[in-house]
C-alpha cells in the first residue's frame, strides 16, 4: 500500500484501512495527533472510522506539551 | 545626544502625564511602521487561543503591532509561577488571565478591540470562540489540548489560518526553533520535540522565541506576505 505522509512518499508492508492504523502504525498517540486527509480535517473522535485509500495523502502532526 | 532640527520639520512637544489627542496618538505609535501595512494590521481580528507563556506575548506583540481586534480566550487566573515567562504582574495574581492581558494591552495601546473571555476552549467550541478571526494562534499548554484544539479550528474553521506551536520547552538551541508549513492552512512553530512532560522546564527566552515566531507569521500574513 502506498500514502503520502507529510509530504514523503511511504510504501507500508500492510494495508491500512483507517487514519487510527495509520497513527498507530507510525507510533504517533492519537490523543497528541492533528490530521489532515486529502486536505480535509479528520475528526479526532472519527480516527478510527476514517478509511484511508492507496495513495491517499496523510498530514500528521504530533504535540508535545508546552506553552 | 544632540538632534539636528532641519527647516520644515514637524517638532511637537508633549507635557508628561498629557497625552495627545487620540487620532494624533495613534499616528505617533505608529510612526515606525509603513501606514499601508499598519491600515492592514488595524482591520484585522486575530484569535488567540490561550493566555500563557505564548499567548500573553502573541497578544503583547500584535496589539502592539496595531492588529485591531483580538479575541483571547482561556479559562485560567495568574499564578506566581507563571511569571518566570508570563507577561503578568505581582498586582495580578488571582486575576483571570484574560482580564489581566486586557489591561496590559490598554496601557500601550488602548486602540486595540480586546474580546476577553475567560472560558475553556474544546474541539467543539473553538470554532465558535473564535468565529469572525482571520488567523487563530494555538498557544495551550498541554500536548493533547493543543491536538484538539488545532483540531477544531481545521474542522470548523475552514476559512481560518492557524498558527500553532510544538516544542519550545528547554534551554534547546534557540535556532532549532523553526517556522513550516504543514498543511494547507496550519503553520507550526517549534522544534516538534522538546516536551515539557520530559522535566526540562519553561523558560521565557525560549517560548518567547516561539511566541515571537507564531506573532511574526500572523502579521506576515495579515500583510499579505506568503511565510
Amino acid at each position: 500500500m502506498k500514502l503520502r505522509v507529510n509530504g514523503e512518499d511511504r510504501i507500508l508492508d500492510k494495508p491500512l484501512s483507517t487514519v487510527g492504523q495509520v497513527l498507530d502504525h507510525f507510533g504517533v498517540p492519537w490523543v497528541r495527533a492533528a490530521v489532515e486527509l486529502n486536505e480535509d480535517a479528520v475528526d479526532p473522535g472519527l480516527f478510527d472510522k476514517t478509511p484511508v485509500s492507496d495513495g491517499d495523502r496523510i498530514e500528521i502532526v504530533s504535540f508535545v506539551g508546552g506553552g | 545626544m544632540s538632534t539636528a532640527i532641519c527647516d520644515e520639520d514637524n517638532v511637537r512637544f508633549f507635557k508628561k502625564g498629557n497625552l495627545p489627542e487620540p487620532h494624533e496618538l495613534e499616528a505617533i505609535i505608529f510612526s515606525r511602521q509603513p501606514a499601508a501595512i499598519t491600515a492592514l494590521l488595524k482591520a484585522a481580528c486575530v484569535g488567540i487561543a490561550g493566555a500563557g507563556g505564548l499567548g500573553s506575548v502573541v497578544a503583547e506583540t500584535l496589539a502592539r503591532s496595531g492588529v485591531g481586534k483580538l479575541v483571547i480566550a482561556d479559562f485560567d487566573s495568574v499564578e506566581p509561577s507563571n511569571l518566570n515567562r508570563q507577561r503578568y504582574s505581582l498586582e495580578q495574581l488571582g486575576l483571570p488571565k484574560v482580564q489581566a492581558l486586557a489591561e496590559n494591552i490598554r496601557g500601550f495601546n488602548p486602540f486595540v478591540t480586546v474580546v476577553a473571555l475567560q472560558e475553556r476552549i474544546t474541539f467543539d467550541n473553538a470554532g465558535e470562540l473564535f468565529h469572525g478571526c482571520s488567523i487563530v494562534a494555538e498557544c495551550l499548554d498541554s500536548a493533547t489540548e493543543k491536538a484538539s484544539i488545532v483540531s477544531g479550528f481545521l474542522k470548523h474553521m475552514p476559512q481560518a489560518k492557524i498558527v500553532a506551536a510544538s516544542g519550545l520547552a528547554g534551554l534547546g538551541a534557540g535556532a532549532a526553533i523553526t517556522a513550516r508549513k504543514i498543511f494547507s492552512r496550519l503553520y507550526l512553530v517549534g522544534d516538534l520535540i522538546s516536551d515539557m512532560a520530559d522535566g526540562a522546564g519553561l523558560f521565557a527566552s525560549r517560548v518567547g522565541i516561539a511566541a515571537s515566531m507564531q506573532s511574526h507569521i500572523i502579521i506576515r500574513l495579515l500583510a499579505g506576505e506568503d511565510p
